[in-house]
């Protein structure tokens, strides 16, 4: 109840941020503008659609989660705004939670409008999505929650610059996890190999919530998702999902042993 | 507080389990053929904002790790065409991604055209490294047996900085004596010079082998008919081109095998390349 | 009511490392139903003991309780207000949504919470900044709205600090009669100031805090009675008050038939008085003129 309190406060503070606004309109430029790009090229019009629109979302829903993830917590002290709300009957870590779910609803509602925009385009198209479409943007929301759960993590600690810093490289790194592994275990140096391993099993795999090839697959071919690989593809959003989920409560939790312990000076 | 800790602790073994999981089960989804997601040239160039080369270097990345990778190396590299096209859409002037995505094409994927596809793309770049017209000639003779083509590509590569002083003697060779194993032989060598991947290298001497045995084979098929020229009859065994003077010795066969005389063809085989060559004609993959 | 034990508090600034002691020790107590000022030069520690009171900050050392919990215990802020030092509130709000928002967080139950707002928005005299966002609030509005916000569950408790800087007169008159009137109610009230007026017509004890140790506790006449520098009187001079009391007075100021004379001490009080009785004249007020804070201040140093 508390908490929802803040969500919800958390939420009308995003939508009466400029940076929202800017970014969704962007995304949704570039969905429209993937429709024009696509009629350039006949016969590969939905995977061009696909490719850009899907890439859009992800992206501009990252930066969304970044931006304004980033802000969360360090607005709050730096506006002394926190003051007045720890001295109500709240627990820090309510007010984290609060915050939290107040940025994922609203980049919830942000996937929905811009998924709203690019199954439009498709359909103008001539094109139907399928149910691997809607499974590859659960996953896309399971990367937000993870970045925006960072983002969260060093929004406790540290200024917005450095923890767009970091979080952005969180995201690049997260897609490239299998790549470290890769070059590592190619390398002749015993000490690279094993820092390689470790690196690619504590960094969040991001490409674990990518099946973007999947849908563009799925739907030139007129498959369903639920044939993939005699239903390995419903096992593995499941478990892709709830890897993004154990990953965020411990990046959370970190967040809270952060911020329960700091002081408002 | 010792609760938060504790929690998380708890957590980090379903993370892994979870994390062990997805990875088994994205390589089950790969098993079935579905690969990388690729994206078309047309959007990453905008969106890389004029970091062009830098998103060419991140998939060149993901390109080496896939030709590293057994699994589509058995597949023979389905999407590596892709990959190395999207890289040289990044970066036109990328020449290592244009030859040895040229050269595996060929080698390892049997995917020809491919491979002279990305070639002749990075050919048209006019980069002036010797070797992109150099393979280019190399896939036309081996593969295609266009040795017309395949010599012009090599005249080309000799006029370029840095090349073999062997090429023009090569590319003549090539116009002469097409069909002379030993120009194969000579042809493969020089590519084998140029080669440091082990792997690699290890792919050439065995063509190399394989040649050889055309090349022995031809010669005591030669030796054959000029035994039967001279006694009226096919000899019993290789033994008696020796003994009755035709030939030296008979040659060692290069995988360490032996050759013989099949019974009923009266053709001479290898104990170990049972299949012949056929060098001269196409032998596209695919 | 407020109870405080040995509270220390230790910053480590900069990269080196360096220690800051805010607060030295700090033992204090509040009684229930007493406005109590926390007076103290700027730098003295009053916002660090506010801070470690509202669970802001955590003591270094010592402990604290607030109606008998101990501080860090949740349940204390449902009864509790707090308004901090120059507060600043969610600018993109309104400020109905901003109490809205509060009395939602203190799950004050619908129809209960729009009719305190309400009370609220009138008793801080912020009637009609209803709909206006708090980025257009001017700053002794954010002050009162913070006022409103730290009242808005009845709290038996209050802890303010520093509420009446940035206020014009007429607007620390306002909050004084505030104070009061939350006295009246049964409330108690702790607030911070380094200001000696702000404290004396309404404290019924205070607390004086200088580099973070405590100097003196009790009611102000009491600390500050021995530094009394002068004693006001006004009266009414029906004739020849005047000529009696001159040589008496350190100073003597005649505005018609009214006198204001500054006397030395209460002995003199006592014959002026008398010379005003035998005249039939009026005492309209005596008013003892005590030392400013910070003449107090430097007098407290001087005497080590
Ligand atoms: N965050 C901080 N870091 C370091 N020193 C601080 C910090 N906050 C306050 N101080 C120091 O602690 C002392 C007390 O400050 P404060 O409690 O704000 O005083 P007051 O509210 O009485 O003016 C001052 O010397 C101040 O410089
Ligand atoms: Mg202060």
């Amino acid at each position: 109840m508390r908490e929802l309190a803040i969500a919800f406060n958390t939420f009308r503070e995003c939508i009466r941020d400029r940076i929202l606004y800017n970014l969704l309109i962007f995304a949704i430029l570039i969905i429209g503008l993937s429709g024009i790009l696509s009629t350039l090229s006949i016969g590969e019009q939905v995977r061009i659609i696909l490719n850009i629109g899907l890439a859009a979302i992800e992206i501009f829903g990252v930066m969304m989660a970044i931006f304004l993830g980033i802000g969360l917590v360090y607005k709050e002290i730096d506006r002394r705004t926190i003051y007045t709300i720890l001295s109500k009957p709240i627990k820090r870590y309510q007010f984290l939670v609060g915050k939290f779910s107040g940025l994922l609803f609203t980049l919830l509602v942000n996937l929905i409008i811009m998924t709203a925009g690019l199954v439009g385009v498709v359909y103008l198209m001539g094109w139907h999505v399928n149910s691997t479409f809607f499974y590859c943007l659960w996953l896309i929301f399971m990367e937000f929650v993870l970045i925006t759960s960072l983002a969260l993590l060093f929004s406790c600690f540290s200024t917005p610059t450095l923890s767009a810093i970091f979080t952005l490289s969180f995201f690049v790194i997260g897609h490239l996890t299998e790549d470290i592994k890769f070059f590592g275990s190619r390398s002749e140096n015993p000490f690279l190999q094993k820092a390689s391993t470790i690196l690619y099993y504590i960094l969040p795999n991001l490409e674990n919530f990518n099946i973007k090839a999947l849908v563009i697959d799925t739907i030139v071919r007129g498959l369903y998702f639920e044939d993939v690989s005699a239903g390995v593809g419903l096992k593995l959003i499941l478990f892709s999902t709830l890897y993004g989920l154990f990953y965020t409560a411990i990046i959370f939790l970190l967040a809270v042993i952060i911020f329960e312990k700091r002081d408002f000076k | 507080m010792r609760v938060l800790v504790v929690t998380i602790l708890i957590l980090i073994p379903p993370t892994f389990l979870t994390f062990n999981r997805v990875e088994a089960l994205k390589t089950r989804i790969r098993v079935e053929g579905r690969g990388l997601f690729i994206p078309s040239s047309r959007f990453l160039k905008p969106a890389s904002l004029g970091f062009d080369t830098m998103v060419a270097d991140l998939y060149w990345l993901k390109t080496v790790q896939y030709i590293g990778d057994d699994f589509w190396f058995r597949k023979g590299y389905p999407q590596l065409f892709d990959l190395v096209n999207l890289v040289t859409d990044m970066d036109p002037r990328f020449e290592y991604a244009y030859e040895v995505g040229g050269i595996i094409l060929s080698v390892y994927g049997g995917r020809v055209d491919e491979s002279i596809r990305i070639l002749e793309k990075g050919y048209r770049q006019r980069l002036g490294y010797w070797e992109i017209p150099f393979f280019l000639g190399f896939n036309y003779f081996y593969y295609l047996g266009d040795y017309r083509k395949a010599a012009l590509y090599l005249t080309e590569a000799s006029r370029l900085p840095r090349s073999p002083k062997y090429l023009p003697k090569l590319a003549a060779k090539l116009l002469a004596k097409a069909g002379d194993p030993e120009t194969a032989i000579a042809f493969l060598t020089e590519v084998l010079k140029n080669m440091d991947d082990e792997r690699m290298r290890k792919e050439i001497e065995e063509r190399i082998k394989e040649v050889m045995v055309e090349r022995d084979i031809q010669h005591l098929e030669r030796a054959i008919k000029v035994y039967r020229e001279r006694f009226g009859r096919p000899p019993e065994g290789l033994e008696d081109l020796v003994s009755k003077g035709i030939i030296d010795r008979i040659p060692p066969e290069p995988f360490g095998g032996y050759y013989y005389i099949d019974k009923e063809t009266g053709e001479v085989k290898s104990s170990v390349k049972k299949e012949r060559l056929k060098i001269y004609k196409k032998r596209v993959r695919r | 009511m407020i109870r405080t034990e040995g509270l220390t508090k230790v910053f480590t600034v900069g990269f080196r490392g360096r220690k800051v002691r805010a607060l030295e020790g700090l033992t204090l107590e509040v009684k229930r139903g007493e406005i109590f000022g926390f007076l103290g030069p700027n730098g003295a520690g009053k916002t660090t003991t506010i801070k470690i009171l509202t669970g802001l900050l955590y003591p270094t050392e010592g402990r604290a309780w607030i109606m008998g919990r101990e501080i860090g215990d949740v349940s204390v802020k449902e009864r509790m207000g707090f308004l901090p030092e120059n507060p600043s509130f969610y600018e993109y709000l309104t400020g109905l949504e901003f109490l809205n928002f509060y009395g939602q967080l203190l799950k004050i139950p619908y129809d209960e919470r729009l009719h305190r707002i309400g009370e609220l928005f009138s008793l801080v005299g912020l009637e009609g900044a209803e709909e206006l966002q708090l980025r257009r609030y001017s700053k002794g509005m954010i002050q009162r709205i913070g006022i409103a916000q730290a009242l808005l569950n009845n709290p038996e408790v209050v802890i303010l600090d520093e509420p009446m800087s940035g206020l014009d007169p007429l607007g620390r008159k306002e909050i004084r009669d505030l104070i009061l009137r939350l006295r009246d109610e049964g409330k108690t009230v702790f607030f911070s100031t380094h200001i000696l007026s702000d404290v004396e017509m309404i404290c019924d004890r205070v607390a004086i805090l200088v580099k973070g140790r405590l100097k003196a506790v009790g009611p102000l006449d009491e600390l500050l009675g021995g530094y009394v520098k002068s004693i006001e009187v006004t009266v009414r001079d029906p004739g020849g008050v005047f000529e009696e009391v001159k040589d008496l007075a350190e100073r003597v100021i005649r505005r018609e038939d009214l006198l204001l004379i500054s006397l030395k001490d209460e002995e003199t009080v006592e014959r002026v008085i008398e010379v005003v009785r035998e005249r039939k004249g009026r005492i309209h007020s005596i008013v003892p003129q005590r030392l400013s804070l910070e003449e107090y201040f430097v007098k407290m140093q001087e005497e080590g």
